[in-house]
């Protein structure tokens, strides 16, 4: 079985077999670059992802793993063709996956999913993130995410008055 | 004595690789000088840090996170998410208006690689644009509150969520206060807009073509323009042989301006005089021009003309809107007569079944060399007989294509000699081929296609063709492997 190194920001390496990490389209182009300027056709790629720790890359291929069998889920799915968005939607393992997650961690592997290509991942970890905004007021935001109000004199006021513009009825 | 000695000069000298042991509590007042963009760094480092720093990390990550976001949640949120901080305020506007301008990027106004997620954004993106526009009688209100709203000389604040408006050079609703402020306002803001689609409405006659151009003036840093009429035709009936001649207008110097649309057709005495100055003086800077075949059609552009002035032209996009046969055939013959290296072409016919595929294939043939995306948006394209019984015909028109790697058409074509024929000799390193109709025979056209063009990665058919993008399911057939077909 043909494997890879995929190696986090803080240096922790993963072997993992390339058909697992092709269904990272950032991997997936990563290896092929890799065989590509190799020489050698039986080396093993190495491909460090500096943008990323290991608690979350290990997170992001635990998910892969668990999803390997799943049709793959290219980026320009379209939700009519019947496998889209919707259908996929949240397993019970998804579930459980994302349930012991802080915030900052779920927000963290958006990131991952996002840098990696790894759409379904990256649908699941939005509508957790989706939940915690939609039908808030500003001020739960803030709480939710701690956050403080920064805007100075009216630059509220300005804020507010450009969405009212274009707020939809 | 001997690490001294092993220790050359100019060596560079290096801390120790474990960490530095700092306390956690000095640590966490270090971070308070980093910047938000380096803290993420800081917590990317290690665990440690990462759990010091934990009460902020929400904190730093949201702006981050609401690019990828925002195509999950509806435009009322998106624009909630304005009101949290400024930097994600920051954030969706960008995201907006980068996905806004990114409409323009590629050849066609559709983007064939879009997600549903991208699509969804995209109408929020366009919804909010729309409104910013003349149109509405309270726009002009809405300007003049933004106006008192903020303090004198924060000009370099930008009220445009996205920066594209649509202007109108007549309007009739306004009570004069309102005009004043609306043309205070865009004194002051406009030089943040980028795009402009400026509505010509009234009698072409008396048109003050004068006062239209001025109002680009205010807007220095526009890239795309767009012109659309809506007015009477005149009676004055316009003779499209005779040229045009030119209207004397103060045109302002627009450096930033690449993309010209002239979106109607040319028909009215008049106005036809102002497009053309107008296309004349802008056309050197353009590197991406659309217009109707009508306008091509005028005597006022020679082949002459349109080398020395396109100087600059990568795209093209050629509008048939009504039966129209002889200003096509003027336009595809100058167009298969021009020196321009065109990326991508366009052809798009609403109306009429008579472009004759002889002239269709000498004018693409004319850049042969250069193009990389062609879309054929014609309903029918007629096998020409003269196209199969000469030969002289055959060799000349049909050629390798060597950059062209997207082709947009109607599956119809597929029933043409001709057209399989261009597949085969002209687009063998075609990448992709987009059909925007699917019938009954997809299956078998796709495959044949995928036969016959061995550089091909994917037939893509649009299920019905006339609806809005996002409301149409599509069916993808991938090469897999060497000669398997997938659905």
């Amino acid at each position: 079985m043909a494997l890879v190194r995929v190696i986090s920001s803080d240096g922790a390496a993963f072997l993992v077999s390339q058909r697992l990490a092709k269904r990272s389209g950032k991997l997936k182009t990563e290896i092929e670059t890799f065989r590509k300027s190799s020489d050698n056709s039986e080396a093993q790629p190495e491909i460090r992802i500096v943008t990323i720790r290991a608690e979350i890359l290990r997170l992001v291929l635990q998910w892969l793993q668990q999803h390997q069998n799943d049709p793959v889920l290219p980026a320009n799915q379209n939700e009519q063709d019947g496998r889209g968005d919707a259908e996929m939607g949240q397993s019970q393992w998804d579930r459980d996956f994302l349930a012991p997650m802080d915030l900052g961690i779920v927000m963290e592997l958006i990131l991952a999913a996002n840098h990696l290509e790894v759409k379904g991942l990256l649908d699941i970890t939005c509508k957790l993130v989706e939940s915690k905004i939609t039908g808030r007021t500003v001020d739960e935001i803030r709480t939710a995410f701690k956050l403080k109000s920064d805007f100075k004199g009216n630059e509220e006021e300005q804020t507010r008055l450009e969405n009212r513009w274009c707020v939809e009825n | 004595m001997e690490c001294l000695n092993t220790l050359k000069r100019g060596t560079p000298l290096r801390s120790p690789t474990t960490t530095p042991v700092l306390p956690p509590e000095i640590w966490k007042h270090i971070f308070q000088f980093v910047g938000p963009d380096d803290l993420l760094s800081v917590v990317l480092t290690c665990p440690e840090w990462d759990e010091l720093l934990d009460g902020t990390k929400t904190t730093m990550l949201l702006p981050q996170v609401i690019p990828s976001l925002m195509e999950y949640i509806d435009r009322n949120t998106i624009l909630k998410l304005r009101m949290i901080t400024n930097s994600t305020k920051r954030a969706v506007d960008e995201t907006l208006q980068s996905f806004y301008d990114s409409d323009d990027e590629g050849p066609s106004n559709i983007n064939f690689e879009e997600t549903s997620s991208q699509q969804h954004l995209r109408k929020v993106a366009d919804g909010i644009s729309n409104r910013y526009s003349f149109f509405y009688p309270e726009f002009g209100y809405f300007l003049a509150q933004l106006f008192s709203s903020l303090p004198v000389l924060s000009s370099e604040v930008n009220p445009f969520l996205i920066r594209h408006i649509t202007y109108v050079n007549y309007i009739c609703d306004f009570s004069s206060r309102n005009i004043c402020c609306m043309h205070r306002s865009l004194l002051r803001f406009c030089h943040h807009l980028l795009s402009l689609k400026c509505t010509v409405m009234g009698d072409p006659r008396i048109l003050s073509y004068d006062r239209i151009v001025d109002q680009w003036g205010l807007v220095p840093n526009l890239k795309r323009l767009a012109i659309t009429y809506e007015g009477m035709i005149t009676s004055q009936t316009l003779n499209p042989d005779l040229p045009q001649g030119l209207v004397v207008c103060n045109f302002p110097t627009l450096s930033q301006l690449v993309r010209l649309t002239i979106e109607f057709r040319i028909e009215n005495v008049g106005l036809s005089k102002f497009v053309v100055s107008l296309v004349r003086h802008y056309s050197p800077q353009l590197t991406s021009f659309t217009c109707h075949a009508t306008l091509l059609a005028l005597p006022d552009f020679t082949v002459d003309m349109l080398n020395t002035k396109f100087l600059n032209i990568k795209k093209f996009h050629l509008v048939v809107e009504a039966p129209e046969h002889r200003h096509v055939v003027t336009a595809l013959e100058k167009l298969s007569n021009v020196s321009w290296s065109l990326e991508s072409l366009r052809i798009q016919v609403h109306f009429g079944d008579d472009i004759n595929a002889q002239l269709i294939l000498s004018t693409i043939n004319n850049f042969r060399s250069s193009l990389a995306y062609l879309e054929l948006d014609c309903n029918k394209v007629p096998d020409e007989p003269n196209v199969n019984e000469s030969n002289i015909y055959e060799e000349e028109l049909y050629g390798h294509m060597s950059n062209l790697k997207t082709l947009v058409t109607l599956s119809s074509n597929m029933k043409l000699d001709f057209f399989k024929e261009f597949l085969q000799k002209n687009c063998q390193n075609l990448k992709q081929i987009h059909f925007k109709t699917v019938n009954v025979l997809f299956t078998q056209r796709g495959r044949w296609a995928l036969e016959h063009i061995r550089s091909l990665e994917k037939v893509v058919f649009w299920n019905g063709g006339v609806g809005p993008l996002d409301r149409r399911s599509k069916y993808t057939m991938h090469r897999v492997r060497d000669n398997g077909l997938n659905g």
